[in-house]
């Protein structure tokens, strides 16, 4: 592949790539990333969709905050049991309601470990208009807001409310 | 104390880019390619077993071969150690650092929080250089960032005590003798006969060339296995993630081979390698048509089976295109002098 095909201009997301020069010769060249630069719009608004239809499954009762995050995070039960060091047949427990209210604190804090999360977040799903960044473009909104309001509501999830944190822009 | 002075470059793949840049800095004139070729970097394995929620390949040598490997065939030797506990971990390596020897050690990518959230995945192999600390803060060469990052010390013990498959356990390397009179040529030999035993005669299906074929024979599967349509697109776009994004130099790892045969072709002094370093750039933007069919497929959410057999279509092509090319490069190296 020639270098010129492999430009991609996306300066947040670069790699190095192998391609060849004008000279014939072949050689790395760093430049955006294919994906990021292409298709990441799509790829995140998709990964965007998938964590809304699982955030709103969680909030109807689906399935455990462990299952939540063990999806988001692109891991199965027995990854995390590895990761955790619980055993596998407790995280199964775990990814259902009964066994989430069974659990301790302290077994919360584990999973909170891997999930790289604070415990709390465990009981809530917090909606803020930052959510759009999965939208790359409409990062730079995010910074330019100013007064905002916070609300929380009951879901139909025992252990979770849903936190919304609401501003608006200028 | 604070940075040891090392000269960070971006590189295509961690590894590869970690091991280079360690070399380097003990003095050792080598680039990114000749150590992924000496290492026999290149491969392909397509995976599902059982526990596996959803079928998974890779295109490159199992995570650690390139520094066994290419210290076996170069005489260069690395310490290498792995821990059960974090504070012994961590003391250690403040030690040798203290003594300013830059550490590779292996993390789970996910914490590395330099990067932004969306990048960041679960991946127990990703290797960084560890190349000071300053109060509760360490500094990091990593292949994929563009400068130094720095990361907090509970931050990194976290990504070296990672659980789950390939956990890194605390494992970290660094050189401790570099020959001076290494004999590449023998090393890019050993290199090159090693890819075309890996690509050709591995006596499982799903590894090398079979692996290929196999699929391009299973991918017509994969909606069976996707809870929705989103779930699909998101695994079919990561086809093209892990041939291009992911690491691999583009067109999964081939450029990167290309680059490779090209410099060997001058050591060997063998202008049959410069052919076949030109015949491997095809073969890898043949892979690349495999990436954007695949980005295409996503895009447009069209996963029924003939659209999906496009996919395999082009893969079988790349497995009779590999297979060809390793048996005339291993006949090459055969009858080299």
């Amino acid at each position: 592949m020639k270098e010129k095909d492999l430009i991609v201009d996306c300066p947040y997301h670069q790699v190095v790539l192998y391609a060849e020069k004008d000279d014939g010769t072949y050689g790395p060249l760093q430049t955006g990333s294919y994906m990021a630069g292409t298709n990441i719009s799509e790829h995140f608004r998709m990964a965007g969709n998938l964590n809304r239809s699982l955030a709103d499954q969680l909030k109807s009762g689906a399935f455990s905050p462990i299952y939540f995050y063990m999806i988001a995070e692109g891991l199965n039960a027995d990854e995390l049991a590895g990761r955790t060091g619980i055993a596998k047949f407790r995280v199964n427990k775990h990814l259902t309601l009964k066994g989430f209210g069974k659990m301790k604190i302290s077994t919360l804090k584990r999973y909170s470990d891997v999930f790289n999360i604070p415990v709390a977040n465990f009981f809530q799903v917090i909606s803020t208009i930052q959510d759009r960044n999965w939208d790359i473009g409409y990062q730079g909104d995010v910074d330019d807001t100013k007064v905002g309001s916070i609300s929380q509501k009951k879901t139909k999830n025992p252990f979770v409310i849903e936190t919304e944190v609401i501003k608006s822009t200028r | 104390m604070s940075q040891i002075p090392f000269r960070h470059f971006m590189a295509a793949h961690c590894e590869t880019g970690t091991v280079t840049a360690l070399l380097n800095h003990h003095g050792l004139d080598i680039s990114e390619p000749m150590v992924f070729g000496i290492s026999s970097g290149i491969f392909f394995a397509y995976l599902k077993t059982p526990v596996m929620d959803f079928p998974m390949f890779v295109v490159r040598s199992s995570p650690g071969q390139v520094r066994t490997k290419f210290a076996e065939r170069t005489g260069v030797k690395f310490e290498s150690k792995k821990y059960r506990n974090p504070e012994k971990a961590e003391r250690e390596l403040n030690e040798l650092l203290d003594r300013n020897q830059p550490v590779a050690v292996q993390v789970d990518f996910f914490y590395m929080n330099y990067f932004p959230a969306w990048q960041r995945v679960h991946i127990n192999v990703h290797f960084v250089t560890v190349i000071g600390r300053e109060g509760d803060k360490y500094f990091i060469s990593d292949s994929y960032h563009p400068t130094i990052a720095e990361i907090d010390r509970e931050t990194l013990t976290n990504a070296r005590f990672a659980g789950g498959s390939m956990a890194p356990k605390g494992f970290m390397f660094y050189p401790v003798n570099v020959p001076s009179d290494i004999d590449l040529v023998k090393a890019i030999r050993s290199g090159i006969k090693g890819a075309s035993y890996n690509m050709l005669r591995m006596p499982l299906p799903f590894l090398g060339v079979k692996g290929i074929r196999r699929f391009a024979d299973r991918i017509v599967d994969w909606p069976k296995y996707a809870r929705d349509e989103d779930y699909l697109a998101d695994k079919i776009f990561r086809i093209t993630i892990l041939l291009e994004d992911q690491g691999t130099g583009g067109g999964g790892f081939r450029f990167l081979y290309a680059s490779f045969l090209q410099d060997a072709a001058k050591i060997l002094n063998n202008p049959n390698l410069l052919e076949k370093s030109k015949e491997m750039m095809k073969i890898g933007d043949g892979w690349r048509e495999v990436s954007l069919a695949a980005a295409k497929i996503a895009k447009s959410r069209d996963f029924s089976r003939e659209r999906l057999k496009e996919i395999g279509d082009l893969l079988r092509e790349r497995a009779n295109s590999e297979e060809s090319f390793f048996i005339s490069l291993g006949k090459e190296m055969s009858n080299h002098k």
